[in-house]
This record gives structure tokens, C-alpha cells and sequence, in this order.
């Protein structure tokens, strides 16, 4: 073993109270990031790409619960700490930027007064210098003009430039682990590219680990060293990317692939997912939550606690993995 | 920002010219003949003739309309018939006592509706917020004056903590200068502390009453406004920086949500200032609203129309306050206007 990853995630089951009780929304919720790591987690609306981080970060609202798991960052176990240790890591330690960056910042502040409320929180530096960091900042993430935009309110800026003043915000105090969850969604493509080469090269630069969350797997492929692909609140694969692409195991992630647009190829290949996600409110719900969308589906999966073995590097929750091209 | 000032006064002009004419004709069309009140039981007819040519009642209403807005315009709001004084005078006294009071009064109730909304808000229908939904309720669904009297009772009849309700001053204390019209500000401008106190004590149970009464509106809508602002991106965005809770309850959160606060703020003064007759009964005080009810009860017209006039003034006036507030709160209204 080499050193220590910077974060990992054990077993991590969250459930949800509604009006119907409570829903177990995550089960067995496992993976590592080393550090300097770009880990994509996909899938589809709802499979628990987001949660995931929010429960790691200890960021969920009121009707979410954390049932069971061990969250291990830089060393330290995130469930066992006070509350005002928790906020001491957040926004030092591990930051955050959302999609749709414009709700995101606050509609009364201006953007530089933003970025330099997480600067003095964390007192990073001497308070005035918190200014020129500020625009350093703000220069970092490509922003023009950085003095004028820093007294800007997220309303007089168009959705790229406030995705930056998010990262410069979330970069603010050089943290070990960025998630970026579902940056680029709501951007036009020539921005959204420009965005994620500003993460990309910061990330770089700083040795940063960092987890994109998205649904856009030409994104994940791009971008990232792994692939996490959730399904129903189930990792279902975490694979190198190009071992995923070019095979991927679990005919969730396969189902995903021809689901996806390529440039070579027919929009006639394309092929949809059969059926949809679960309703985890049923109390049949089988041990593995793709069963009923799964072609290879034997009794097996309905009965038997899914296998969450890891070889050669790669994750594959499934009784029946494939094996060769997808 | 002094061009929407302009702008929102002028807009105000029509409402004004309107007032006016409602009240000239209101006043008019109420039952009762004011000369006959005046002119006392045992008159005759003749004598009531006679009052009512003095008072130019035996005029064409367009004539008495003519003659009313040329009084106006000089700043003469006629007469009242019961106590003999120029309206504008009574107006001028009896608007800084309502004020003072009703100002008082709203202070009390933001100091403790406002933070008291802001925290039930932080745990919806936890026993804090139970507790406020309880208090708040009870406090406006008990009459002005019956919570005036209970108090009262509690602070002057039993503990005697509280002074005889008897008005702004003690009878042995002289008022103060007349400089801003409050007696506690006028005694602390000229320096005289024991009268200053004096008028505080006499202020501090009418203003609590109407205090208690206004606390179920400014502490609801502060709670609903901050549940919807708590519950925004730009919170998840703090508490994801770290920022400490207090920051991201007041910087990041009742900041957004100061607009609605704000709103039900001006409303609830307007209300309160016209409308506290009852507390102003109990508790003695020569303010604007027991003087109109009287006037109105007599039949007589200048003051109820003064009366009118002056809250129509006052509501214009406070209604473009609050829109420059919230120009200056929120950037979003500035760029808009």
C-alpha cells in the first residue's frame, strides 16, 4: 500500500424522510480519491451523484439522514466531528461549486465581497490584503477587468462569468478536494468548455483532487482519470475511463454508453434505457435496483445481496458481469 | 435615486388630489347637521339658520368645495367647532404624541418579532417556533384594549411599577420645548433627564400594548420569508464555505429576506398610527386618533377632514420611503428602476 488516499468514502447509506417514510436513497456507498485525482460520478437525475457529495460534506437538508458509513478525509473522520469542525474543513478543505451558478451567489452581496467573506472566514490572510487576493482571484478564473467585476452583482453577470466567480470563491482558501457538482449544466457549450479548462488547469496547478459531478459522459471522459457510475443510489461500476469506455462491465453503465451520442455512428444506434429508475419507497425492492431494467436479470439478482468485489482497479456491482466489448 | 424619488411623488399627486374630494364629500354626505349640534338643544329654527349661514353650510356644495381647497392652499384647516382651535394646531400637537407612541411601539415589536422570526425560521415547527406562533397569536388576537387594561392592572394597580395612566406627562411635570413634538427626544435634546424619564415611563405601557399587537404579523412574514431564503442556493453556497451560522442567518439570509419584512413594517405603522383610538383611550393620550373619532362623532367636518388629509399625506410619505428602502436594500430594485 502506498500512502493513504485523501478521501475515502465507507459504506455511506443515507436515507430521506417523506411524506410516504423514510426512503433509503444510498446503500453501500464505497470509494477513494487519491490526491490530484479527477473522479467522474454519473448517471441519471436522481441516482445519488449529488447527495453523495452533500453527505460527505454534511450538507444535507434537514430530511436527509446519514444511517451508516465512514467518510475519512486528509485524515480525519467527517461524521465524528462537531459541527464547527465540520465548517472549518468546508471551504478550507473541500469546497463546492453547483450548477447554476447565478442562484448560487448571493443576489444582495457583491461577488468580491463573496469570495472575500470565505477568505476572512477561514483567515487565510491579513485582512487587508483580503482585496488584492480577491482580484488575484478572480484574475486566476479568466475573469476581465477583475477590480470592476469584484463590485458586481451576480445579476449584472452573464452564467459563465458567475460559474468562475463560483470557482474563484470555492478555490479561495486552495482547498484538497473540489467537487464540482454538475458545473457546466445551464452554459452554452463554448463556455462550458472554457469553464472546465479553468477547473482543470487550477486543479492541476494545486494538486487538487477533484469530483465531477455530471450526466454528460463525453464530459466524464474527457476530464476524468475514473469513473464512478451510480445508479439508484448503488455504485454500480468505478473504472479507470478508458477501461469503462472501451468495456464496461455492468449493463447499467453498457445501457448508458449506447444511450450516449457519438461522432461516429447513427442517431439510429442510439438506444434508450429501458424502464426507469426504481421507486425506493417499495418495499420489494430487489437487492440490486437495475433488475427490472436489466436484460441479463436472472432470480439470483433478485434474491441475493449484490457482489461489491474490486479487482484489477475496477468495481463492478453485479451478478452477471459482462465481459469483452460493450 | 432622486429621480425615482421625483418620479414616485409625482405618481402620488393624483392619489392626493383624490383624497381630497373623497373626504370633502364624505364628510358632506354624513348623517347628522353640524349646525344644529352646534347650535345646542334648545334652538330654534332660526338659530340653527343662523349657525349654519355662519358656518357657509347654506352654501352650493361646489361653492363649499371652492372655499375648501382655497383654505387649503394658505394651510388653513379650518376650525374645529368642538374645541374652538385652529385644526392645524390640534394636528400639529396631538401627530407627535400618536408618532412617538406608535414609533415606540413598532420599535418593541421588531426588536423582538424580527430575531424571533429569524430563528423559528432556522427550525420550522420546533418548540421555538411553536412557542412564537403561540405568543404572537395571542398578542394580536387580544384587543388593544384589553391588553392596554391588563397591563395597566398588572403594572400600575398591582406592582405600581408603571405611572397613572394619565396621558404623556405627570401633571406636576411641564412639557418640554416643542422641538421635534416628541417629549422623550425634546427632554433628552435640552438635556433635562428627570423629564425625559418621566415621559419614557409614561410612554413605555401604551407603546408595549401596541407593541404586543403587532408582533404575529412582522414575526410571520420574517419567519416565511426567511424559510424561502434558507432554502435557496445561495445558503447551500455559504454553509458549503463554512461560513459561520450567524453570518449565513444575517448576511446571507435575512438580508434577502429584509424586502417582504420591510413591507408588512410600513404597513402595520400606517395602521397602528390611525388606528390605535382604543389604546389611545385607555391610556389617556391626547393623540391624532381619539381627536378624530370625536370630531367624527360631532359632526365636525374640518377636523375629520384635516384628520384624513394628514394620514393620506403620511401614507403617500411612508409608502415612497419604503420604495427608496428598498432601493437602496436591494441592488436588483436599483438596476430595475
Amino acid at each position: 500500500m502506498s500512502a493513504p488516499p485523501l478521501l475515502e468514502v465507507h459504506d455511506l447509506a443515507v436515507s430521506f424522510s417523506t411524506r410516504a417514510g423514510r426512503v433509503p436513497v444510498l446503500e453501500h456507498v464505497s470509494f477513494t480519491l487519491a490526491k490530484g485525482e479527477t473522479v467522474a460520478m454519473v448517471g441519471e437525475s436522481g441516482s445519488g451523484k449529488s447527495v453523495t457529495a452533500y453527505a460527505m460534506l454534511r450538507l444535507l437538508d434537514r430530511a436527509g439522514r446519514i444511517d451508516a458509513g465512514r467518510v475519512r478525509f486528509g485524515g480525519a473522520d467527517l461524521f465524528a466531528l462537531s459541527d464547527a469542525e465540520m465548517a472549518d474543513i468546508r471551504g478550507r478543505e473541500a469546497a463546492m461549486i453547483f450548477q447554476n451558478p447565478r442562484a448560487a451567489l448571493n443576489p444582495t452581496r457583491r461577488v468580491g465581497d463573496q469570495i472575500g467573506d470565505v477568505l476572512r472566514r477561514h483567515g487565510a490572510i491579513p485582512a487587508n490584503q483580503v482585496r488584492q487576493r480577491v482580484l488575484d482571484l478572480l484574475d486566476q478564473v479568466k475573469i476581465p477587468d477583475p477590480a470592476r467585476r469584484a463590485n458586481a452583482y451576480a445579476f449584472e453577470l452573464s452564467g459563465g462569468m458567475c460559474q468562475r466567480v463560483m470557482i474563484a470563491l470555492a478555490l479561495a482558501c486552495s482547498p484538497a478536494l473540489l467537487i464540482a457538482d454538475e458545473p457546466t449544466t445551464g452554459l452554452d457549450v463554448t463556455t462550458q468548455a472554457a469553464v472546465m479548462a479553468t477547473i482543470r488547469a487550477l486543479a492541476k496547478d494545486r494538486r487538487m483532487a477533484t469530483i465531477l459531478i455530471t450526466h454528460d459522459l463525453a464530459l466524464a471522459a474527457e476530464q476524468a482519470d475514473r469513473v464512478i457510475v451510480m445508479h439508484a443510489g448503488h455504485v454500480v461500476e468505478d473504472a479507470p475511463t478508458a477501461a469503462l469506455f472501451a468495456a464496461p462491465r455492468h449493463p447499467y453503465t453498457r445501457a448508458l454508453l449506447r444511450a450516449t451520442p457519438r461522432t461516429t455512428g447513427s442517431l439510429a444506434d442510439l438506444e434508450s434505457i429501458p424502464g426507469s429508475l426504481p421507486t425506493l419507497t417499495a418495499p420489494d425492492l430487489p437487492p440490486c435496483r437495475f433488475a427490472a431494467r436489466c436484460p441479463g436479470a436472472t432470480a439470483v439478482c433478485r434474491r441475493e445481496p449484490l457482489p461489491r468485489h474490486r479487482g484489477d482497479g475496477r468495481l463492478v456491482a453485479c451478478h452477471h458481469p459482462l465481459e469483452g466489448a460493450p | 435615486m432622486l429621480t425615482l424619488a421625483i418620479r414616485r411623488l409625482m405618481a402620488a399627486l393624483p392619489s392626493l388630489v383624490g383624497v381630497v374630494i373623497v373626504t370633502f364629500l364624505l364628510t358632506r354626505a354624513l348623517p347628522g347637521d353640524p349646525a344644529a349640534y352646534f347650535a345646542g338643544p334648545a334652538a330654534t329654527v332660526q338659530a340653527i339658520e343662523e349657525v349654519r349661514q355662519r358656518l357657509g353650510l347654506d352654501q352650493p356644495l361646489w361653492v363649499q368645495f371652492g372655499n375648501y381647497i382655497g383654505d387649503l392652499v394658505r394651510g388653513d384647516f379650518g376650525t374645529s367647532l368642538s374645541t374652538g382651535q385652529p385644526v392645524g394646531f390640534e394636528l400639529a400637537t396631538r401627530l407627535p404624541a400618536s408618532a412617538e407612541l406608535t414609533l415606540l411601539g413598532l420599535l418593541l415589536a421588531v426588536v423582538i418579532a424580527v430575531p424571533a422570526g429569524m430563528v423559528a425560521a432556522t427550525r420550522p415547527n420546533g418548540w421555538f417556533d411553536q412557542a412564537v406562533r403561540v405568543t404572537a397569536t395571542a398578542g394580536v388576537s387580544l384587543p388593544t384594549f384589553f391588553t392596554g387594561l391588563l397591563l395597566v392592572y398588572v403594572f400600575y394597580y398591582i406592582l405600581g411599577w408603571a405611572p397613572a395612566p394619565l396621558g404623556r406627562l405627570d401633571i406636576f411635570y411641564t412639557a418640554p420645548p416643542h422641538i421635534t413634538g416628541f417629549y422623550t427626544l425634546d427632554a433628552l435634546l435640552i438635556g433635562d433627564a428627570e423629564t425625559f424619564l418621566q415621559a419614557l415611563s409614561q410612554l413605555v405601557l401604551p407603546a408595549l400594548t401596541l407593541g404586543i399587537f403587532a408582533l404575529a404579523p412582522l414575526a410571520r412574514i420574517t419567519r416565511g420569508a426567511m424559510l424561502e431564503v434558507l432554502g435557496s442556493d445561495y445558503i447551500r453556497t455559504a454553509r458549503a464555505a463554512g461560513l459561520t451560522p450567524t453570518r449565513i442567518l444575517i448576511v446571507y439570509g435575512f438580508r434577502n429576506a429584509i424586502l417582504p419584512v420591510l413591507t408588512v413594517l410600513g404597513m402595520v405603522l400606517s395602521f397602528l398610527l390611525g388606528a390605535n383610538v382604543l389604546v389611545e383611550k385607555v391610556f389617556a393620550w391626547p393623540g391624532i386618533g381619539s381627536f378624530a373619532v370625536e370630531a367624527l362623532v360631532a359632526s365636525d367636518y374640518a377636523p375629520v377632514q384635516g384628520f384624513v388629509l394628514t394620514m393620506a399625506v403620511l401614507y403617500v410619505g411612508l409608502n415612497l420611503a419604503i420604495d427608496l428602502a428598498y432601493g437602496l436594500l436591494d441592488p436588483r430594485v436599483r438596476i430595475e428602476s
